[in-house]
């Protein structure tokens, strides 16, 4: 019988060797063992794919009793890399075959990886949490034996090896007739051994259940390929190993995989996801309104807060981050601020997003937050309340910080933020060390306005009460107000009710629940229901839960499917079209120089350069949503609109309050979006004529560098930035204009003296103004206001011109900036 | 007739009976036979025979890995016959002397099971214990009685159908050997299993209160078991010494306490290999159908609900220096449960915390908590001092050496009441164990999960665990219903005596009926009608009107309180009244909260 499984292998070797051999077919593996010998490694990667396609009954073979076969195959890739280069093949006791490719049904999780896979060849993923010491294995030992002089030398083989019978584990110190051996250290062959044990990923793992683990054994080159923590797939034959037990016979065994391949997967922790899952959030894609079909799956309880959903999906696909050859970085994260009244659903979308995001960390303000931190506990005299003293922030590199209750948070946190949210990293220095740590994340953060409730009637600056510095930080600062409107509190009502009328569908409706149906049984339902392998894309309509909160045709992305699609939609890298590019720089100047135009209407945060940034990011992440390749001007519209919304606020000069926050908001767009429209066909006529090869090409690669100095240097330094962008972009309609300008009124000229009192007159007007930059209609005016002699235009042309030559000043479209 | 079938008492006799293991199951399905089997929880180990039916109620605590085992396999005695062997629930096979089993069969079957790591209800109070031993069939008195020379070892559990009397027949005699590898192997144990202290092997969730464990292993339906739930399980004993990971000889230094952990001395957790299983749906025996309950109760009249329900509202008020609305709030908390969650949402939880308790009552929150503990089938107190804080284990921790999860103090079964008191807390530094015990705690009350720390990464398991954070001022960790007490101050003098007086009033047949009727109204359903919803709505929309600081969290709060109130009030639907008793309480409770001082740091915000 012996013989007949040896004839076997020998078959099914040659057979092997054959698709090896592919040197007139493609040349394929014949080209890979060549390279495996020029690298010098012992293992050739086979697809079984290409196997399959070429003889599938050895693929099958393979899959189904790998231990001949690999046996097999092992020999074959001797016998053939032999033939090819024959002293690398005697250097080495043994080739290795190892597999990659599709595994079909044998792709499993150490949950699905049954009794039935044993002696199957099988592909597992799961989490390292336990590796070994990696232990010597003799192969092959020699002995010599002084006293006949003859040199013996002996094989093992193991339970985990191929071969069918293990040979004995007695190491021979006598040989037959007693004489003694001596081992020959030098000529003895080890293999190194190494046994790791792999667990389920939680994500995977059913609710309710401990996440199950699997035994690895790894030899030879596999050894080391991983440290606990590592998310793996393995490829290796399942078989089982007699129990470790040594008095009596229990019949258990032990079951181990004996590993051919190990690839690393992403640290991320992975969704599922298949090939229907990509085309289905493709077909899904082709939608017009897929942005609006995201953003309102978004917290689907919470109704109203359309622009909020929208930034706050915008957030978790984010934009490009660029790192530019030098080294600097440039964010792609997008960072929020929610400010509005207590009670406005802030701390819900917070937690919508803890639990859509990967890695997202929550902390509040105040209140413990730390990892590895420590913090007081203070008793309050007065109340003998307890409290918990802050310790410090966690942040996630590549996740989500939200954090609640911004406002309360101490100063040495919100500085920290600053060098987060615009460097990506943190900076430590501590007993004389000196580390930065990367901490490239997202902050969504929620506030309180400064009165406790938003005052309607001072501006959104005074209500918010944060430094510009910070401010600016943010790409998108919401104000939420707790609008007091029946319609809606009667859906939140309905809603709320629904919720607690609803019943697990299992439940019959209307019986108390008996005392047999358990809590276990309802946790039994859900996870079954979790465990189903296709995600539903939308959210099934419970008329009981939902009720005439939501319309029946109307459709909900569920949170399982948006997970997925925001997870493949951050793959794509969409680069900035020609037309986005000239719809955002135009946006830019525009909102620059709207402060002076508006009077009731006040920003909500400082324009600075960091605006561009932000639109073009906001326009990057709305394109992700299309999953696009490329941001067309819709995108960009899309972002000017989320802008437009969140950087002004309507500051009430009587009781007006009402819903028209929204309306005017979405005017204010729909006149822009007009006036742009109508705006940049004359722009960019002039634009083509004069158009520099520069200009189009991306903005961002024009930015330069950002020195990681104090923030003050920065401010100054960025400041310039707009200019250069701006000027670079906006270099010939700006110097058009100028020009068209001189030609109608009197040369530009002016005398010394005049200038010295030009200088001094707009150095008040800054420092007055508490502004680096002013709008030149506006220095006009207010120069001349209260002067004898007042300034011409021509004068004040001369004046900014001679200013500019000198870098005090810097002009960008009619806006000056002071350097 | 199906009494022509008896319960397999071994798995020999299963295996004999050559019949559907599914009938046999089926017999299981009446309560006597179920009732008849002795409780290990409740009977000491030498009293039990090596792979005898008995039952274990517990919670699941951990789940190991699959075992995969030889479920028929061939031995081939030394004259080269050959004989098929069952090996299911079994761990140890049946080889007589110079028999050696065949590995390579083809008759062999493989089969998988898997271990649950189940330890008796942590925090179960001692009444709730007591009633369950005065439940267990008492073989062990009958028993001891007889003469212990008889060599006849087998146990007819199948034999007496739902007899009391019948007791004294059945006839479990100690092994004698049993008792011997028993003494043998304590001192091998102990030299050898150096590794890991028995506490480390029980793992109890409450260190100071520890629990009884014991392995069950399961042959079907591995995923419907789900961690920390509640099981009644019946199964074939297996308490052989060999299977104790100190008697073998063990080559392989680097897994020993992998090997220990998985393998200790099954005189210390015995294993049971489960031929039927019930989940329980609380842990309250008086009402478990699983147990038999002793006939002498059910004969007296029960008094009505409402009647119960204001004699323990008395009794609360009672203790709560006379407080009407701390009574009703906490009565409210007592019958809570989370009922249904949706959209992340835990609903029907009911964290208290009631703060303001008087400064000058000593321990007044021990003293509360011991009329508690009489009430509630299980229940745990922990004094939130930073020392517990700094040292104690919440959340369960997988260890990786060992494979294990170790538990925390936090892992309760469903409906175990968590009291924590807040009073005891001094000024002072928490370290990096308090902060995530503080964490935990809030994660617990906010989302009703507890978070199990796997080292690489955290998995959120439900919960279901009532909270009562017990306070001077405004507790620091986060409460669905704040409530200040409002106490009087005669009752504040009075309190040592009002709660000696309350311990008086509860007369054993008086505390029966307040057991039950805090279990019945916990899983008792309720239901809110069409109209009522409009109600509530209507209402909402005019309390927006009022107040506008009021949110949708003050309506999940009024929803649930409304529910619990008509809970406790005997009701199944809502009601008008019921509802505006709701709002009402509400209103109260917080004007209670404006009226509070307000600490330093509030005013600062």
């Amino acid at each position: 019988m012996a013989h007949e499984g040896e004839q076997f292998i020998k078959d099914i070797q040659r057979e092997y060797v054959d698709f090896l051999d592919d040197e007139e077919d493609q040349g394929i593996y014949a080209g890979h063992v060549k390279d495996m010998i020029a690298e010098k490694s012992k293992r050739l990667i086979v697809n079984v794919n290409d196997l399959k396609r070429k003889n599938p009954q050895r693929a099958l073979g393979l899959l189904s009793n790998a231990a001949d076969e690999q046996l097999a195959f092992g020999r074959a890739l001797k016998e053939y890399a032999s033939t090819v280069d024959p002293g690398y093949a005697k250097m080495h006791e043994d080739l290795f075959v190892g597999f990659e490719g599709c595994f079909g049904n044998r792709h499993v999780t150490p949950r699905s990886l049954t009794s039935i896979y044993l002696g199957n060849m099988v592909c597992v993923e799961g989490i390292v949490t336990k590796v070994s010491l990696i232990r010597p294995k003799v192969v092959r030992s020699v002995h010599y034996c002084p006293n006949t002089r003859k040199v013996m030398e002996r094989k093992y083989t193991d339970l985990t090896s191929f071969e069918a019978v293990p040979s004995g584990a007695a190491y021979p110190t006598k040989d037959e007739d007693g004489n003694l051996l001596e081992t020959e250290y030098g000529l003895s062959v080890y293999k190194d051994h190494q046994t790791l044990t792999i667990q389920e990923m939680p994500e995977k793992a059913p609710a309710g259940q401990l996440p199950r683990s699997v035994d690895i054994v790894c030899d030879d080159d596999l050894v080391d390929r991983c440290k606990p923590g590592d998310r793996v797939q393995i490829v290796g034959s399942y078989r089982c190993l007699p129990g470790k037990r040594g008095g009596y016979t229990s019949g258990t065994f032990r079951t181990v995989l004996l590993a051919n391949n190990i690839s690393l997967l992403s640290k991320e922790s992975n969704l599922d996801i298949s090939r229907e899952d990509i085309m289905l959030c493709k077909k899904l894609a082709k939608n017009n309104d897929i942005f609006e079909l995201l953003s309102k799956s978004l917290a689907p309880s919470i109704h109203g807060h359309a622009y909020v959903k929208q930034a706050i999906l915008c957030l978790l696909l984010g934009g490009v981050e660029k790192i530019l050859p030098n080294g600097t970085r440039l964010r792609g994260d997008i960072n929020v601020l929610l400010i509005g009244d207590p009670s406005v659903a802030k701390s819900q979308l917070l937690r919508y997003v803890l639990n859509t995001a990967p890695r997202a960390i929550p902390t509040t303000g105040r209140g413990s937050s730390g990892v590895g931190l420590t913090a007081a506990v203070t008793t309050d005299q007065e109340t003998g309340e307890r409290r918990l003293e802050a310790g410090a922030m966690v942040l996630a590199d590549r996740g989500v910080v939200c954090i609640d209750e911004f406002d309360k948070m101490s100063d040495i946190d919100r500085t920290a933020i600053h060098e987060v949210m615009e460097q990506g990293r943190v900076t430590i220095s501590k007993a004389g060390i000196h580390a930065s740590l990367n901490a490239r994340c997202s902050v969504l953060a929620a506030a309180n306005p400064v009165y406790g409730r938003y005052d309607q009637y001072k501006t959104p600056m005074e209500n918010i009460g944060l430094q510009d510095s910070l401010l600016s930080r943010f790409d998108l600062l919401f104000v939420m107000l707790d609008v007091i409107d029946s319609d809606v509190d009667q859906m939140i009502s309905d809603h709320v009710v629904r919720m607690h009328r609803y019943r697990n569908p299992k439940e019959a409706d209307g019986e108390p629940l008996s005392m047999g149906s358990s809590y276990a049984d309802s946790l039994s339902f859900v996870s079954s229901s979790e465990e189903k392998k296709d995600t539903e894309v939308y959210e099934k309509y419970d008329a009981l839960l939902h009720g005439k909160s939501r319309q029946r045709h109307e459709k909900i992305l569920s949170v399982e499917f948006m997970r997925k699609y925001i997870h493949i939609a951050k793959c794509m890298k969409p680069k900035l079209g020609e037309q986005a590019c000239e719809a955002i720089a135009n946006e830019y100047s525009r909102l620059r120089s709207q402060e002076a135009v508006e009077t009731d209407v006040a920003r909500t945060q400082p324009i600075t350069a960091r605006t561009l940034e932000t639109l073009i990011r906001l326009s990057t992440a709305h394109a992700r949503a299309r999953m696009s390749k490329s941001v067309t001007i819709d995108d960009a519209h899309a972002a000017i609109e989320l802008v437009q919304f969140a950087y002004f606020k309507k500051v009430l000069d009587k009781d007006r309050p009402s819903k028209r926050r929204r309306n005017s908001g979405s005017d204010a767009e729909d006149d822009n979006g007009e006036a742009s429209s109508q705006r940049s066909p004359s722009r960019r006529s002039k634009r083509t004529r004069t158009a520099t090869v520069g200009a189009d090409s991306d903005e961002e690669d024009i930015e330069p560098p950002q020195p990681d100095a104090g923030d003050l240097t920065r401010r100054e330094t960025r400041r310039s930035l707009p200019a250069r962008s701006v000027a670079m972009l906006m270099a010939s309609p700006s110097s058009e204009e100028q020009s068209v300008a001189t030609s109608t009124t009197e040369p530009a000229i002016i005398s010394d003296a005049r200038l010295g009192e030009f200088k001094n007159n707009l150095q008040r007007l800054f420092r007055e103004a508490r502004e680096q930059s002013l709008a030149l209609a506006r220095i006009t005016t207010a120069i001349n206001v209260g002067s004898q002699e007042p300034f011409t235009a021509g004068e004040i042309e001369a004046a900014v011109h001679r200013m500019t030559e000198d870098n005090q000043i810097m002009v960008a479209d009619d806006i000056v900036f002071l350097i | 007739m199906p009494c022509a079938m008896e319960l397999p008492s071994t798995p020999d006799e299963l295996a004999a009976q050559q019949a559907d293991s599914a009938a046999l199951k089926d017999l299981l399905k009446d309560p006597s036979r179920w009732h008849s089997i002795p409780l290990l929880n409740y009977t000491p180990l030498h009293k039990l025979k090596d792979q005898t039916l008995v039952r274990f109620r517990g919670m699941i605590q951990d789940m190991m890995d699959p075992e995969i085992y030889l479920e028929r396999y061939e031995v081939k005695s030394a004259d080269g016959s050959k004989r098929v062997q069952e090996g299911k629930y079994r761990d140890c096979l049946k080889i007589a002397n110079g028999e050696v089993i065949d590995y390579n069969a083809d008759g062999n079957v493989h089969g998988e099971r898997r271990t649950m790591f189940v330890v008796s209800v942590p925090g179960l109070n001692d009444w709730s214990k007591e009633h369950e031993k005065l439940c267990c069939p008492q073989i062990d008195l009958a028993s001891l009685g007889q003469s212990p020379s008889s060599a006849k070892k087998r146990t007819i559990v199948g034999e007496e159908e739902a007899m009391d009397v019948d007791v004294a027949s059945e006839t479990t005699f100690k092994r004698p050997c049993l008792k011997e590898i028993q003494k043998d192997s304590e001192p091998v144990g102990a030299s050898k299993s150096s590794v890991l202290g028995s506490d480390y092997l029980i793992n109890s969730p409450l260190p100071d209160r520890p629990s009884m464990a014991c392995m069950v292993k399961v042959y079907e339906e591995f995923d419907t078991y789900q961690l920390n739930s509640l099981v009644d399980f019946v199964g074939f004993l297996s308490v052989d010494a060999s299977l104790d990971a100190a008697t073998l000889e063990i080559d392989d230094c680097e897994n020993l306490s992998e090997l220990q952990a998985a393998h200790p001395s099954p005189f210390l957790i015995p294993r049971l290999h489960a031929f039927g299983v019930q989940v329980l749906p609380h842990a309250n025996p008086l009402l478990d159908k699983s147990l038999r309950q002793p006939t002498e109760i059910c004969e007296e009249t029960y008094p009505t609900h409402l009647a119960v329900h204001k004699d323990l509202r008395m009794l609360l008020k009672l203790c709560l220096f006379d407080d009407d609305l701390a009574a009703e709030y906490l009565l409210s908390h007592l019958i809570s449960t989370v009922y249904s969650r949706s959209e992340m949402q835990s609903i029907g939880k009911f964290a208290l915390n009631l703060c303001n308790l008087p400064k000058n009552c000593e321990a007044y929150a021990t003293k509360l908590y011991q009329i508690l503990e009489l009430l509630l089938p299980a229940s745990h107190y922990m004094p939130m001092t930073l020392v517990t804080l700094n040292t104690a284990a919440f959340a369960p921790k997988k260890d990786y050496e060992t494979n294990k999860l170790v538990s925390g103090v936090l892992q309760l079964a469903p409906h175990t009441h968590l009291v924590l008191d807040e009073t005891c807390m001094q000024q002072g530094k928490l370290e990096a164990n308090g902060v995530h015990a503080v964490q935990h705690l809030a994660h617990l009350i906010n989302n009703q999960e507890l978070k199990c720390d796997f080292q690489y990464y955290q998995i959120d398991y439900q919960a279901n665990i009532p909270v009562l954070v017990l306070s001077e001022g405004r507790s620091m960790l986060p409460s669905d219903f704040v409530l200040p007490i409002n106490a009087d101050s005669k009752a504040v003098e009075l309190v040592d005596e009002s709660l000696k007086a309350a311990h008086h009033y509860l007369q054993p047949s008086r505390l029966q009926q307040f057991r039950k009727y805090l279990t019945t109204a916990r899983t008792s359903g309720f239901n809110v009608s069409e109209e009522h919803t409009e109600m509530i709505q209507q209402d909402f929309v005019d309390m927006r009107k009022a107040n506008v600081k009021s949110n949708a969290d003050d309506l999940h709060g009024l929803l649930v309180l409304s529910r619990l109130l008509g809970i406790a009030r005997g009701k199944d639907t809502l009601d008008k009244e019921t509802w505006q008793l709701a709002t009402e309480f509400e209103a109260k409770r917080r004007q209670r909260i404006q009226s509070l001082p307000k600490s330093s740091a509030q005013l600062r915000n």
